[in-house]
Parts: C-alpha cells; structure tokens; sequence
C-alpha cells in the first residue's frame, strides 16, 4: 500500500475525505461501541424481528440504509442548519428515508414487509440514527458521517443476524426457511422464537462481548 | 453565521418540500406494485380456499387475471360469497369470517359446497395465537380435518364444535390439545357466521 | 423431632473421643448436622453460619419432600427416579462447570433445586427436557444472579417456566395416567403409558375429579404433585420445623380459599377440589416459602403469600393457562425484594416515631 501521509485511512488509503478516521469510524461502530451490544440500544426492533434470520437481516439493512443516508445529509446540512430547529430536521430527514425503504419493501417484497410490520416505520424513533447524527453527522464531514453510519448500521445488522441466526436455528431448526436441523430428533425451542428468547439470546450475546472486551469499561463516549 | 427567525422558517420549508417532493416520487413509483401487491393477497387467499390452482410463484398480476377468470362474486343477502366452479366438487361458495382470538384478531376464509351446508375447505389467513399451540389452527392438519364436515349437526342445531374426545359427529373437529381458549374463540366465530349463512340460505336449504 | 434430638443427645458420649464408637463419628456428625444446627459455635469472625444452616435446610427439605417422591413412583412408575437423577446430572454439571470458571466452591443449593425440579414435571417429559431445563434453571435462574442464596426466583420454577414455553406441547401432553392398585406402577418404567387429561384441564370441559382422587393422587399431574396427603404430610414437617414459614402458607392458601369462594359463589365442594387439586399444595408448602426467594420480613411474607394465592385463584380461573401457581409463585418472588424495601422503611419510621 502507497502511503501518502501519515494518517493513513482504510478506506481510500490516504488521509483524503475520511479525514484519517475510516478504520477507528468503522472500529467503533461495529466492535468497540457496537450500538446494540454495548450502548444497548435500538433494543425493541432488535427484539422484534429477530425470530427469522432473513427478517433480521432485512431490518439490518434498513437500519444501515437509514443511517448512511441520514448521516450523510446531516452532515451536509451542518453549516446551514439553524441550531433552534436541527433536532426537527434530522428527524424529517430520517423519516423521509425511513419512508423510502418501507414504501420500496411494500412493493418489492411484500411479504417481508408484512412480517417486519411497523418495525420499519418505527426506525424513525431508532436511538441509534437520531444519536449517530447528533453525536457525529452533525461535526464530521460527509463522507467520514456516511462511513460512521455505515459502521453503526453494520454493528446493529451483524448483531441482528447473529441474534436470528440463533433464534431461527434453535426455534425452528430452519435458517432462511429451510430445514436444517431434522424434526426426526431436533424438537424446535419454542422459546427462542417469542419474545423472551430474544432477551435471552441477547443477553448471553452481551455477556459474550463483554467476556472478550473485559469487563464493562467505561467509555469516553456516553450517549 | 447569525440565522434569524426569518432564514430558520425558509429553512424549514425547504426542507419541508423536498422531503415531501421526495416522498412523492418514491409513492408514485412504487404505487401500482403496491396496489397490486394488496389486491393479489387478498386473491390468493381466496383462490386457496376455493381449490383453484395457480402458481405460488406468480406475480401480482398474473394473480389477479386468474382471479378475474376464474372466481366470481355473489352477494347472498348481504354476505358477499365469492362463487367458482370446481372440476370435481361443483359449485363453491366462500365467505370471510372474523373473531376476537386468544392474543389477536382472527380471520379466515370458510368453503362451502352448493348445498351450503358441507365445508368444502377452511382458512385461518390471519392469525396471531400462541405458536405451536393455538397458532396450528392455521396448520394443514387442522384445516384439513374440516372437509367435508357440515355446519349443521344430526339434530339440525348449526355450529361446527371443537371437541377433545374424538371427533365423531358430522360437525365435530378435534379441537387442538392444550389451546382450550383458541378452540373456544374459533368455534365462536364459526358458529356466529354459520348462523347468518344458515339464515340467509334458506331457499338452498337441505 | 424431639425424639430423635434426645436420642443423638443421648448418644453422643458414644461418638466421642474414646467413646466406643469414635471411629464412626463422621457418621453421628453427618446426622447430627444434618438435622440440627451444630453445637460448635463459632468464636471469631468470620463467624461463617450460613452453610451450616443452609446444609441443614436443604437435608430437611429433602426429607420433607420424600412422600411426595415415594408416591410419584407408586403412581408414575420408576421413570420418576429416571427424572430425579437426570435433574441432579445436569443441575449438578453447570454448577461445576461453572464452579471451575469462576474458581469457586460448589454450593450444595443444587440439593433442593435438583429433587424439586422434577417433581414440578410431567411425569412423561422425555428425559432430555428434563436435563435442558434444570440446566437452564440452575444457570440462568441461580447462578446468574450470583450463585445459591442471591437468586431472585426460584430456580427450579424458571427451569419449568422455560420448558413451558420452549416445548408447550410436550408440557401439556405427559400426563401419564396413575397406576391403580397396591402396586401401582411401581415396577414399571411407564415409558408409553397412557396419557390423560389434568384435573384442572378436564374440568375447564366439565370433568371434575372426585375429592378422594385428588386427596390421596390417584390422578394425573406434575410428578410431586399427584398426592394432596404426600403433600401435606412433607408440608406439615417443614412448617413444624420451622423451615416453611407458615404465615406464608397462611396467606396464600387463605388468599386462595376467599378468592376460589367469591368465584364459585362460596361453594365448599369447588373450594375444596381446587385446594387439592393442580400444584397449589405443593407450590406453597415447598416452593413459595422457599426462603432464599421469599421476603425477609414476616410482615412481608403475609403480602407476599397473598399476592400468590389471588394470583394463582384468578390465572387459574380466568386465563388461558389451567395452572397457575406456577406463574403466581414467580410473580410473588419478582415482588419479594419490594415488599422487604417497603416494610423495613415503615418499620424504621415506626420506631423512628416513637423513639
């Protein structure tokens, strides 16, 4: 790799657009202050629509399309955005894109659209996009935002799959719809695909990261 | 910069607008799919039901011209019935029903062959009870074991009954073992529209 | 109980050193500690009380709930022990696995949890369900919450909870029906013996078992719960000793009893057959005042028993679910802490007040 400067990026290899905070943006989003598993949250439609894997990884994108795009135009909008009214205008924002992606899913994909029901339109409230737009979008230029709301929409879908992944395998012993655990000898946990399996899954998903990261540390970064 | 009162208000409409403009151009793009897409849901259900085939594959409008060719609609003093004619079974008769469930709101479909008292098929299409238990009313094995049963029992009393201790009786089904509440609210349901078929039918009655 | 404390008392020169049978002191002690508290007193700190009293708690609900146990296998067959044995290799290898991850000493909770998890079973529960569950109450209903003595619920209850909702199928179909007879099925291992409907299921269609069934079990249910007299034979042991707190026991059966009435219009025959029937015995006597879960304070308890015997006469009666002592005990512990919070406060600005 050709370093141009000191401050190298991963992204575009230099310290262009990025302004050097490509591989700590991405880092942080999806490992260190991974939205769901250590800041907790965005935790109801987590919960929601995980007990199918394919459902999960939908809502993952959705989150992740939401975030790019909200954070980018945050971004572009930070110099001429009046303080007073900037809260109203991300949430306009947000729910224009929310709005997209679920009038897209209602004509494309029907049925996942049923299945997800309000969680789509519900990501207008998501803590994670109003808080990745107030805390970075709104004093980071665009493309580093779009990478940051990249990396937070990846760490909540990677969490999303892996939370249905375990659902979907030990609820219904199938992954995408198709069996892959036998019903001659695996009795599926019905548990796991109601509501307190995603709690439990969760939980023990936590504890996992919180095992290998050591113990709770508080971050310089509240929220 | 110093933003007034003035600039903020512009800033709002703009903003206002071009989120709006945008969502426009996202509803008319997407429009007639979504249409389509609401109309051919409710069509399949309804061709399901009816035993008319069509390719589970096939695209909204496909659907809705088999639908168009095939099913036709009849209101029977004031219950809508959607009317197709099966190759073996003859005429068919379906209509919607709806209850209270155990958790959430339940609808479905009910078949009914031209005597309009035997039960050619029935649908549960929408349902939200206990899963595993109160959810197998939406089951094969559980919509299967209605067909051919007759809405009305030996005695002439009307009424499908769910019951625990063998279905023996031309208008018993076994009911699901452990969900006695979802059992209860489908035979309610089943009974309150059997009625209004049985009093609005009399001229087809047996 | 007396009897037996003047015996050992009696007995114990025999045991000491250069007594006749000093060898077999290990033995005398092991009962001895069993039963009753040691006289060796602790004469400076840490003065360690708790295991002892715990040891002794756990042996004395182990003989409580021996009846219970003895008429599950007349009625159930020998599978039942299957069951017990299955609980304790399970509960018993999450605990030291987790003994052996957390570099800690393995607590002897798992005694108690380990019989009572499958006596709250049906008793046809594939033995795999049974293992799952009481693994999954020891690690995430116990152990979890910091180990033996700082759970918030009853761990055996989240285990059966957990297989409720896991496989409700499997819950809601085991019932094997009893053996008749002298015998029963004591010799049997009643692995495809016909299953029945519960008493509380069959009478929500009608069906009312008749009261000297129930009272002496002659019907199906969760394994430990079959007998009332079993029930009530271990119950009145563990209140006599003092283990279950009877102002517990009071309120909730008392609770139950007003509530039951005021539904069935003060009917005697209906209030006696849900007294007898399902696992309400056998709930209160040994799963409610299970003190690790239950409040502190016996101002509390009266609450805390009430609050399960109303819950249990309204799931049982209203809901969906046949049985709900299960559902009431767990919601009784979810509020235990409060209660003691709310007690202890008033208690001190009571004595506040007047002092």
């Amino acid at each position: 790799m050709a370093h141009s400067g000191p401050v190298v990026c991963a992204i575009c290899g230099g310290s262009g657009p990025c302004d050097g905070k490509g591989r700590e943006t991405l880092r942080a989003g999806v490992w260190v202050t991974n939205p769901v598993s250590v800041q907790v949250l965005g935790i109801c439609s987590a919960l929601a629509v995980t007990n199918k894997l394919e459902n999960a990884l939908v809502m993952g994108a959705a989150l992740m399309f939401v975030c790019v795009g909200t954070n980018l135009f945050v971004s572009l909008l930070r110099n001429v955005t009046p303080r007073r009214i900037r809260m109203i205008a991300e949430v306009a924002i947000i729910a224009t894109f929310v709005i997209i992606f679920d009038q897209v899913l209602r004509a494309y994909y029907l049925e996942m659209s049923k299945q997800l029901g309000p969680y789509v339109g519900l990501i207008i409230t998501n803590c994670i996009i109003m808080g990745r737009a107030e805390a970075f979008a709104l004093s980071n230029r665009p493309v580093v935002s779009m990478l940051d709301g990249l990396a937070n929409g990846l760490g909540y879908a990677v969490v999303l799959g892996i939370i249905g992944f375990v659902r979907e395998l030990m609820g219904t012993g199938a992954l995408f719809g198709h069996q892959i655990l036998a019903a001659e000898w695996y009795t599926p946990n019905q548990l796991m695909i109601l509501a307190p399996g995603a709690f439990i899954a969760l939980g023990f998903l936590i504890a996992l990261h919180n095992a290998i990261t050591g113990v709770n540390k508080p971050e310089g970064k509240g929220n | 910069m110093k933003k007034g009162s003035l600039y903020t208000i512009l800033y709002a409409a703009v903003l206002g607008i071009t989120c709006a403009v945008a969502l426009t151009a996202v509803d008319r793009f997407t429009e007639t799919r979504k249409v389509a897409n609401v109309q051919a849901e409710e069509v399949q259900d309804i061709l399901t039901v009816l035993g008319v085939p069509f390719d589970t594959q096939a695209s909204s409008s496909d659907l809705l011209a088999v639908y168009e060719s095939m099913v036709g609609e009849e209101e029977i003093n004031g219950l809508t019935f959607f009317v197709s004619r099966h190759p073996e079974a003859g005429k068919l008769l379906a209509t919607r029903f709806s209850g209270p469930g155990l958790l959430a709101p339940i609808e479905g479909l009910i078949c009914l062959e031209e005597d309009m008292r035997t039960i050619y098929a029935i649908s549960f299409y929408r349902q939200e009870e206990t899963p595993g238990l109160g959810g197998q009313i939406s089951s094969a094995d559980f919509q299967d074991q209605f067909r051919g049963k007759m809405i009305v029992g030996p005695l002439g009393y009307a009424g499908i009954h769910l019951v625990n201790d063998g279905a023996d009786q031309v208008n018993e089904i076994d009911a699901i073992t452990g969900a006695t509440m979802t059992s209860d609210k489908v035979e309610d349901m089943l009974s309150e529209i059997i009625k209004k078929i049985i009093a609005r039918s009399g001229a087809h009655g047996a | 109980m007396k009897l037996i404390l003047a015996l050992l008392e009696k007995t114990r020169p025999l045991f000491q050193k250069g007594g006749r049978f000093t060898a077999l002191k290990p033995i005398y002690d092991a009962v001895d500690t069993s039963l009753f508290s040691p006289l060796a007193r602790t004469s400076r700190a840490p003065h360690v009380r708790d295991p002892l009293d715990t040891k002794r708690y756990m042996s004395t609900v182990i003989i409580a709930v021996a009846p219970c146990l003895l008429a599950a296998v007349h009625f159930f067959g020998l599978r039942v022990l299957a069951m017990v044995l299955v609980s304790y290799a399970a509960g018993g290898a999450v605990e030291v696995l987790l003994a052996v991850f957390k570099k800690d000493e393995i607590s002897e909770g798992l005694l108690v949890t380990g019989i009572l998890f499958p006596l709250i079973l049906p008793p046809g529960l594939p033995l795999w369900m049974v293992a799952l569950g009481s693994a999954f109450g020891v690690l995430v209903g116990k152990e979890l919450f910091g180990g033996t003595g700082r759970n918030l619920f009853n761990p055996a209850l989240i285990g059966r909870v957990f297989l409720a909702l896991s496989y409700p199928k499997a819950m809601s179909s085991g019932w094997i029906e009893p053996g008749q007879g002298l015998v029963g099925r004591l010799l049997e291992y009643a692995t495809d013996a016909v299953t029945m409907a519960t008493p509380l299921a069959a009478a929500k269609s009608g069906t009312w078992a008749a009261l000297p069934d129930l009272f002496f079990g002659n019907v199906t249910g969760s394994v430990g719960e079959t007998s009332a007299l079993a029930v009530l034979m271990g119950g009145a042991f563990l209140l006599i000793i003092g283990i279950a707190n009877w102002r517990t026991v009071a309120a909730m059966l008392g609770t139950f009893v007003i509530v039951t009435a005021g539904i069935y219009g003060g009917d005697p025959h209906a209030i006696i057959w849900h007294l007898l029937s399902g696992g309400l015995l056998f709930g209160t006597f040994f799963m409610a005042t299970d003190p690790v879960s239950s409040p502190i304070m016996n101002s509390a308890k009266w609450v805390y028993g009430a609050i399960i015997g109303i819950a249990t006469a309204l799931i049982r009666n209203f809901t969906g679910y046949v049985e709900g002592v299960m559902f009431a005990i767990l919601l009784g512990n979810i509020f235990a802490p409060v209660l003691d919070e709310l007690f202890v406060t008033a208690h001190v600005r009571r004595l506040r007040e007047e002092g």
